[in-house]
């Protein structure tokens, strides 16, 4: 239990994420929709506002000094994880409960919102110029 | 009807074709017309950043990619041809004759290309400094395009199968290239060729920066930033390419996709389709976001799954055009369209340059107690069954093995004796029941001798062999008929 607790402590995007993977596990297991497309939308846009407010942050720090590819480096995680996750949501509302497609959808959401969240928090961290390894 | 019938009865002729066909695109989406613009960008950006890692992971990429396309990328390029020759003559003499010169061009292209990429692997280390460099970088991309005119070529005439469009009025080469699928299947192809690469180029970087696992990161990441580029260009291209698909084609997909035996497999299908493109994505993403976190075994998933796709998107792109082997012009059988109200009038039997002979193996089971006479009239009425089945179903079909005729009679009508009336009431009306099926080109005599082969077949297990192992029977009204000799005149001779 001591190891779990320094390891969550370790980073502190991680507590967050382990409550986004419990988060689509019990949205998952109740397995109405129209919840998960509100609450799951809801973090989406929370979680998705971090990440913008802080990659617009560093961009801004960036202003004639970051390069194209640095910016993609930036952005493009946390869009991905957007998109995705936006995805995963329409995936679970299409399909039935507990068909192969929804559980795709349920465990899409769960990855996509945690690396939405590790995308803000790397965001907050970036250096000058991400050409060289975080 | 002009050649000796090639004849695969375990594997099955379409999966000789397939298995040299996918392994080719393969190879050439990944390691040829993607590939090469990726190497020239990595060497391009080593260069500007004067980091000779980058550089020297170019070069290692390059180097797998040079012996995969020189070997098995080039022999299977040269194995379509055999193989589609063997199968199908007709079909690939057709095209000969619309495409002739865009097939010239894009020999000379692909001479161009081996020559190139032979250049750009052995300069490499010489061209390595300053303006030489410059050169290097130039042949590179010089490269990958001279890598895409031969995809765009070739994408002319696999659109041309689909739906040959206005070429079906006005037969002209030109007419032919601008079919409509054309330019939708080559926005589909040049993207997923580049994403292909960005997969195959992250796998490989795995091996090739042991050691660094700083540049390793930033050489993972760098690289799927160019898959992710290109992702939703496939996405938006692959939209495009299903929307010109005929309608007609369209309704081929479930069978397409999994065989007749599995169409109710399209659901899973599509749910294995959808966990392909979740890890690669997910791949591509984890790749950018968190490299470090990748293990070297991790992207064997997204390597497995492209290949996965690929080779399906092939196998239902083949598949879909049936009946016909291209488009409303010839159909699967390699009999066009415009000759079948000829053959059904007066027989295929009376056009059939060769006949196919029954090997011992085959004429057993007979029916007992029959005496000498009937016998060897059963044989000669089985002979010329043969020579139906042969002529007209072969091409797709096996007696016994792959996609056989056998195992489609046994799921239709079981143990019960597959007697003619049985088979043929069936036959007569296939291509009414089944959209993928021709129709019988034949005459009602010629149907019944092929029910009775059919009705042979359950009795008789025995690989029914192709020209090239059993030989062939020359006949001689036919033969003579297609060297413009009048058979009265022949025999006056």
């Amino acid at each position: 239990m001591n190891a779990l607790s320094t390891w969550l402590q370790a980073r502190p995007y991680r507590l967050t994420v382990s409550n986004a993977l419990l988060l689509a596990l019990l949205l998952g297991v109740i397995g109405s929709a129209p919840l998960f497309e509100i609450i799951g939308v809801a973090a989406v846009a929370i979680a998705g506002l971090a990440f913008v407010g802080r990659a617009v942050g560093v961009a801004f720090r960036w202003r004639g000094r970051g390069q194209f590819y640095d910016l993609v480096l930036l952005w493009a995680p946390g869009v991905i994880a957007i998109i995705l996750s936006l995805a995963a949501i329409g995936l679970i509302s299409a399909n039935s409960y507990g068909s192969v497609a929804y559980v795709i959808g349920v465990a899409l959401f769960g990855v996509e919102l945690g690396m939405l969240i590790i995308g803000g928090s790397d965001a907050a961290n970036f250096p000058a110029s991400l050409s060289e390894p975080v | 009807m002009d050649f000796p019938i090639f004849h695969l009865d375990i594997f099955g002729n379409r999966g000789l074709v397939a298995t040299i066909a996918i392994l080719h695109v393969l190879v050439n989406h990944s390691l040829a017309v993607g590939m090469m613009p990726l190497v020239a960008c990595m060497e391009w950006y080593g260069h500007k950043r004067q980091d000779p890692r980058w550089d020297k992971l170019a070069y290692n990429i390059l180097f797998v990619a040079f012996l995969i396309t020189t070997t098995v990328g080039a022999m299977t390029g040269i194995g379509i041809w055999l193989s589609v020759s063997l199968v199908n003559p007709y079909s690939i003499g057709s095209l000969i004759r619309v495409f002739f010169w865009a097939w010239f061009t894009e020999w000379l292209v692909f001479v161009t290309e081996v020559c190139l990429i032979l250049a750009y692997t052995l300069t490499w280390k010489k061209w390595s400094e300053g303006k030489a460099k410059e050169r290097h970088i130039r042949l590179g991309f010089t490269l990958g395009f001279f890598s895409w005119v031969t995809m765009a070529l070739i994408v002319a005439i696999l659109g041309f199968m689909m739906d040959p469009g206005n070429w079906m009025s006005e037969p002209t080469l030109w007419s032919g290239i601008t079919n409509p699928i054309y330019l939708p299947q080559l926005a589909f192809r040049t993207p997923l060729a580049a994403a292909m690469a960005g997969i195959v180029a992250m796998f490989l970087a795995q091996f090739f920066t042991r050691g660094d696992a700083a540049f390793r990161n930033e050489a993972l990441r760098a690289i799927a930033l160019w898959t992710l580029f290109f992702a939703p260009f496939v996405l938006i291209a692959g939209f495009w390419y299903y929307s010109v698909v005929p309608d007609v084609m369209k309704e081929n997909f479930g069978v397409a996709i999994a065989t007749l035996q599995f169409t109710d497999w399209q659901q899973k299908f599509l749910e294995i389709a959808l966990v392909t493109v979740v890890v690669i994505l997910v791949a591509v993403q984890v790749a950018i976001a968190r490299p470090n976190l990748l293990p070297r075994v991790a992207m064997l998933a997204p390597l497995v799954a492209v290949i996965w796709m690929i080779g399906h998107f092939e196998r239902v792109r083949e598949f879909v055009r049936k009946p016909y082997v291209i488009g409303r012009y010839m159909y699967a059988n390699g009999f066009r369209v415009d000759d079948y109200p000829l053959l059904q009038r007066d027989g295929i039997l009376a056009y059939a340059t060769y006949s196919n002979p029954l090997t011992d193996a085959e004429r057993a089971g007979l029916p007992q107690g029959l005496d000498d006479d009937a016998r060897e009239a059963k044989l000669a009425r089985l002979q010329k069954g043969k020579d139906v089945f042969m002529i007209t179903c072969s091409r797709c079909h096996t007696g016994h093995g792959v996609n056989s005729i056998t195992g489609h009679l046994q799921r239709m009508f079981g143990d019960q004796p597959w007697t003619a009336d049985l088979t043929t009431g069936y036959i007569e009306g296939m291509h009414q029941v089944r959209s993928f099926m021709p129709p019988f080109p034949g005459d009602k005599k010629e149907l019944d001798l092929l029910g009775e082969y059919l009705e042979h077949l359950q009795n008789n297990l025995a690989p029914i062999p192709g020209a090239q192992t059993a030989g062939i029977i020359v006949q001689a009204a036919p033969a003579l008929r297609a060297a413009g000799i009048d058979q009265s005149e022949a025999i006056a001779r």
